[in-house]
């Protein structure tokens, strides 16, 4: 009998902890089932976030580290220079990637390093209990913005993938979402492209991947995949924003 | 009144650290000297929390808690985790709705009292998260720490007044657990049981003493 589905080599056979509805263990999913399509588990070092996802150490069966808030794309510049033929990824949250890491963010992708950025945006800051994120919408009910995010006084929600977008240092930016299964799909083929562009040597890649917590939305798992559907694309809408060739 | 050393471990959405609030507020409207101190994970839901919580009648030295004299199990990791830690004469709660291990072949110098918590909340109260006021219920009546007026006094201002709901099964489940202690200190005394040799009566229990309540 043929297997048609298994873990993917790339994970751990352990249970993952993230909330009910939680889009983590998804896109966990996916990136480890694009190191393991190229066949680069072995010499594949990943970069962990400050946030919920920070044991992903735990649930990857590659190589990884750890470093302080926002500070990935320094450790993944560093670690790319140092070993270019290993591949190097960063997975981060709109704290770690847009906040507190925002320089670091907008330099590694200015100088076009070769690596590969997944960007996981839940609009919110989730481990520290829901406080408001750069990427919040307007009208956004959280912990600090309690009567919604009030443009005036807290600004707009930050476009990273429109803003890198700008720099010439960038070759390959897409903003997916994996709240239902066509858009796991395509957020499938844009994390391996992203693994693609690094094996390739064609420069920096980024991929946004628009995420669920219902438990700091306040919503059940289902109710946020369809805020996400009609609310949360309306800001941050699907699709490619660059992608050269060279 | 000895300084008691009081911990209570779980998993998060038990109460762990509201169990200690009370507690420590009870203590401190007693009079008493009390420190009360977290530990839980990065998780949004679900991990471990750990509360330590000391009661006193002299200053306290440190909120830290190593060796505690009593220990509170939620479920049966806490229990696996820490009942090592309690320092010997010693007692143990555990909450037998969530524990798979036999208890009573972890320690023989500790006392251990382990008790269906959940299922008497559910019956208490008829939500399953009030487990942590059985528990406190039991713990009150069996260690004396502190009176129940003052636990109640302590729920009314510590138990969210939105939910005004709650106050009341919260005192529910805490009834439960002071009912069911007096059940089993009563039952130990009137069947004088015969451990190693000892023939019990009243109250004074030996420290060497397992309690065994597959009665409840």
């Amino acid at each position: 009998m043929n297997q048609i589905f298994a873990r993917p080599k790339s994970l751990k056979d352990v249970p993952f902890r993230y909330c009910p509805g939680c889009h983590h263990g998804i896109i966990h999913r996916l990136v480890a089932e694009a190191i393991d399509f190229f066949d680069i588990r072995e010499k594949t070092i990943g970069v962990a976030p400050v946030g919920c996802a920070v044991f992903a150490h735990e649930y990857f069966n590659i190589d990884m580290i750890e470093v302080a808030h926002g500070r990935p794309p320094a450790a993944v510049t560093g670690m790319k220079r140092a070993r270019p033929e290993n591949i190097i990824f960063s997975y981060q949250g709109d704290g770690d990637l847009a906040s507190i890491g925002m320089a670091e963010t907008i330099h590694a992708a200015n100088r076009g390093e070769n690596v590969s950025f997944i960007f996981v945006n839940n609009a919110i800051y989730g481990m520290t209990g829901g406080q408001m994120a750069p990427t919040t919408l307007a009208g956004q009910v959280t912990k600090t913005t309690p009567k919604g995010r009030d443009t005036r006084t807290d600004g707009f929600p930050l476009r990273v993938c429109e803003l890198l977008a700008t720099l010439d240092g960038t070759t390959y930016i897409e903003r997916v979402a994996v709240n239902n299964p066509v858009n796991i799909k395509k957020a499938r083929h844009a994390i391996r492209r992203a693994f693609q562009m690094q094996i390739e040597t064609l420069g920096f890649s980024l991929v946004e991947v628009l995420s669920a917590c219902p438990t700091n939305w306040k919503m059940t798992p289902l109710e946020a995949n369809q805020w996400i559907e009609d609310i949360m694309t309306k800001t941050f809408p699907l699709g490619v924003y660059k992608e050269r060739s060279e | 009144m000895e300084e008691k050393k009081i911990f209570i471990s779980g998993s998060g959405g038990q109460g762990v650290l509201l169990f200690g609030k009370i507690l420590a507020t009870a203590s401190m409207l007693d009079g008493k000297n009390v420190t009360w101190i977290p530990s839980y994970g990065a998780e949004m839901r679900g991990g471990i929390v750990d509360c330590a919580v000391t009661v006193s009648r002299e200053d306290i030295g440190s909120p830290l808690v190593k060796e505690p004299n009593i220990l509170i199990a939620m479920n049966n990791l806490a229990l696996e985790k820490y009942c090592h830690k309690v320092v010997a004469g010693g007692l143990v709660l555990a909450n037998r709705s969530l524990t798979d291990s036999l208890p009573h072949f972890f320690r023989r110098d500790v006392e251990i009292l382990s008790l269906p918590a959940v299922e008497m909340a559910k019956a208490a109260s008829g939500h399953t998260k009030l487990a942590n006021m059985v528990m406190l219920g039991v713990l009150c009546y069996k260690t004396k720490v502190v009176s129940r007026e003052k636990i109640e006094e302590s729920i009314y201002s510590l138990v969210a007044h939105h939910d005004k709901e709650f106050i009341s099964l919260n005192l529910n489940a805490l009834h439960t657990g002071i009912e069911y202690i007096k059940r089993q200190l009563y039952q130990d005394t009137t069947n004088n049981k015969h451990i190693e040799g000892h023939t019990y009566q009243g109250r004074n229990m030996s420290r060497e003493k397992v309690v065994d309540d597959h009665t409840a």
